[in-house]
């Protein structure tokens, strides 16, 4: 998509797409990237291609049923990205279960107890194993607000879901993530405070 | 202190690909444009009376989805005794269509018990023409089918190695970065869910809606002039993209009703369909016309500048036939890009031309449990209204309980895909067995779903 593209919304572009089907190529240049590093963080990098290729041929497909109402595309095609991984459940789990036979050989050696001031490789690796063990449904909308930044609302509506389950499982998936990165016991003040203010930011 | 989330941030910034190759998704992706894009010229056409609109190797698989028409309309047994004389082709067309509106009122529906399925299997063949007619190949594919009674499907699919008129017409193929033969074989999937995930979802329309017939007008003049409007209510009938000009249309839509898979159709719609034909303006007859099997049949054509779609029906029973030079828009990308090969990919445009499709034999009711291994079973569960957020907690913990199934689930949320959808969910294995069983009791003693449907 050239110049013309940026002047348009994606709702725009989606559009115009139904009139002329390339204009959805613009939809991809601004969106690939954000899809392929979300689908990265839940399948086999083996897998991320054909699954962003998946991900915007469906949303090209169902273009038409597209709410214009909404200018930005993201959420509704990280929800097909979603359901196509639920889809290809395969797929994300040769990733997890990769990390959790990792977290399995770990588990063998009693020295290896993960505190704070370990490599920051090695945290990336704990947090990695963490995601793999959570519940799925808490670790969609942990994902989908970490990595690209969605609003509760945003959530929502990728997962078509009410906004009062997007809380209910980010305070539990959030809950979850902590025990299993064995950050046991209350939230410290401070803890507290700094949650206090990423919610804040995400809302 | 640490709080999670932003160690899951962290996580996901240092595990970020910095460049990832996007090249093989937009072209995956422009392959999908391709198909549904303007109708590409193609030097078939002037070898041929027809050159499809809508087109492209997707088209070969929208050819396999074509074949749903002998869900409920292949043929009788050869050799069945036929006590009824066959309506003449020597008959004005409208006369013809409204004897075999009187005929088809006579056949039964079959009925499936919720354990059995439906087989059916067809022979098609697809002339396949690349960059406008840069390359051309023919690629015969034999499709089976297995349906059950509330049109949900698997299919499976095997296409033979692409034939070529030339060694320069090879050359050419491979030179776009084709292969001869599907890279993958059966291509195999589920059709019918709600779930509009996938490749494997599509349908003839190309976005895995089902085509419910039941509340189509029972007034022949009615249907036939919502068939001209393109106001039938059913979207995937409505919005098929056909070119506006293509005086066929009409045709074409009524034919993609008596394709199917459809849901809700009695002897009595079909036979306001045919009815609804003979109103249609430019519909011909083309008398006698056999079969590319040999079967004995009346042509039914309409003529556009591009050529013409035809329709061959038994004289005897009505059924339907042969599909002769049928567009459809839908794509299943699942076979198209089998055929892409590990090189750069050179099609900027590509189209297709059904050249015929024949139902091989009659229909077989088979148990669910006869579907060969490699064909995925789904069960597909459609929830009451408003509860479609337990859904996906019903899938972790059948998750939990019984394992992840071999071929993944797929939810998909209330009016996710339209307004006042409901949710639905849908698992796939790879066969029957204890767990497809014991997912099936759970879904059907949650309370959860209105339809729990197998497939």
């Amino acid at each position: 998509m050239g110049e013309a593209g940026e002047q348009h919304s994606d709702a725009e572009l989606i559009a115009l797409s139904l009139k002329d089907p390339n204009s959805f190529t613009g939809l991809f240049d601004r969106h690939a990237r954000t899809v392929h590093r979300y689908l990265g963080t839940r399948a086999a990098s083996s897998d991320v291609e054909d699954l962003v290729s998946e991900t915007f041929v469906t949303a090209f497909r169902s273009r038409g049923r597209y709410d214009a109402a909404y200018d930005n595309a993201q959420p509704w095609l990280l929800g097909i990205a979603t359901n196509i991984l639920r889809h290809h459940r395969r797929a994300e789990g040769r990733r997890f279960a990769r990390l959790r036979r990792l977290d399995r050989e770990r588990a063998t050696d009693p020295t290896d107890e993960w505190v704070t001031d370990l490599a920051y490789a090695e945290q990336s690796d704990r947090v990695g194993r963490a995601v793999a063990a959570m519940d799925e449904r808490y670790r969609d909308v942990l994902l989908l607000l970490a990595g690209p930044g969605l609003s509760y609302e945003e959530v929502a509506r990728a997962l078509a879901i009410p906004i009062g389950t997007v809380r209910s499982r980010v305070s539990r998936g959030r809950a979850q993530l902590r025990e299993l990165l064995g950050l046991s016991g209350k939230y410290p003040d401070e803890v507290t405070a700094q949650r206090a203010a990423t919610e804040g930011l995400l809302e | 202190m640490i709080d999670e989330l932003e160690l899951l941030r962290q996580h996901l910034d240092e595990t970020a690909d910095p460049a990832p190759d996007l090249a093989k998704a937009r072209a995956q992706l422009e392959l999908a444009i391709a198909a549904a894009g303007p109708k590409p010229r193609s030097a078939i056409r002037h070898v041929r009376p027809k050159a499809l609109t809508v087109s492209g190797l997707v088209a070969v698989a929208a050819a396999a989805i074509v074949l749903s028409v002998t869900v409920f309309s292949a043929p009788p047994p050869r050799g069945h005794a036929r006590s009824t004389p066959p309506v003449s082709g020597l008959l004005p067309v409208g006369t013809q269509l409204r004897l075999l509106s009187d005929r088809i009122a006579q056949q039964d529906i079959p009925s499936l018990q919720s354990d059995q399925l439906l087989l059916t299997e067809s022979h098609i063949a697809v002339q396949a023409q690349v960059n406008n007619g840069q390359a051309q190949a023919t690629i015969a594919l034999d499709v089976k089918r297995w349906s059950n009674g509330t049109g949900q499907a698997c299919t499976s699919t095997l296409a033979q190695p692409a034939e070529f008129a030339s060694p320069a017409q090879q050359a050419a193929w491979g030179g776009l970065g084709l292969r001869d033969a599907p890279s993958v074989q059966p291509v195999t999937g589920c059709l019918g869910g709600n779930t509009g995930s996938g490749a494997q979802a599509d349908s003839l329309t190309g976005d895995g809606q089902l085509l419910d017939v039941s509340k189509l007008p029972t007034d022949p003049a009615v249907l036939a002039q919502e068939l001209q409007n393109g106001t039938t209510g059913i979207p995937a009938i409505d919005q098929l993209i056909f070119d506006q000009a293509n005086a066929t249309i009409a045709f074409q839509r009524a034919a993609v009703l008596l394709l199917g898979p459809v849901v809700g159709a009695t002897p009595e719609f079909e036979s306001t369909l045919y009815q609804a034909l003979a109103l249609l303006p430019g519909v011909t007859s083309l008398g006698s016309t056999t079969t590319h099997d040999g079967q004995a049949g009346l042509g039914f054509a309409a003529d556009s500048q591009e050529g013409q779609s035809a329709i061959v029906v038994d004289p005897v029973t009505g059924r339907l036939l042969e599909l002769r030079d049928f567009d459809d828009s839908s794509a299943l990308s699942s076979l198209a890009t089998a055929y892409l090969g590990a090189g750069p990919l050179q099609v900027t445009s590509y189209g297709t031309t059904l050249q015929w499709l024949d139902p091989v034999g009659p229909p077989a009711v088979v148990k669910s449990a006869d579907l060969p291994a490699d064909v995925p079973l789904c069960i597909f569960g459609t929830a009451k209204p408003g509860i479609d957020q337990q859904l996906p907690t019903l899938e972790g913990q059948l998750d939990q309980q019984y394992g992840h199934t071999s071929g993944g689930s797929s939810f998909s949320g209330a009016g996710a895909l339209a307004p006042g959808t409901p949710a639905t969910i849908e698992w796939t294995f790879s066969g029957p067995g204890e767990q497809f069983n014991e997912y099936l009791a759970a879904a059907r003693a949650s309370g959860l779903f209105s339809s729990v449907n197998v497939i």
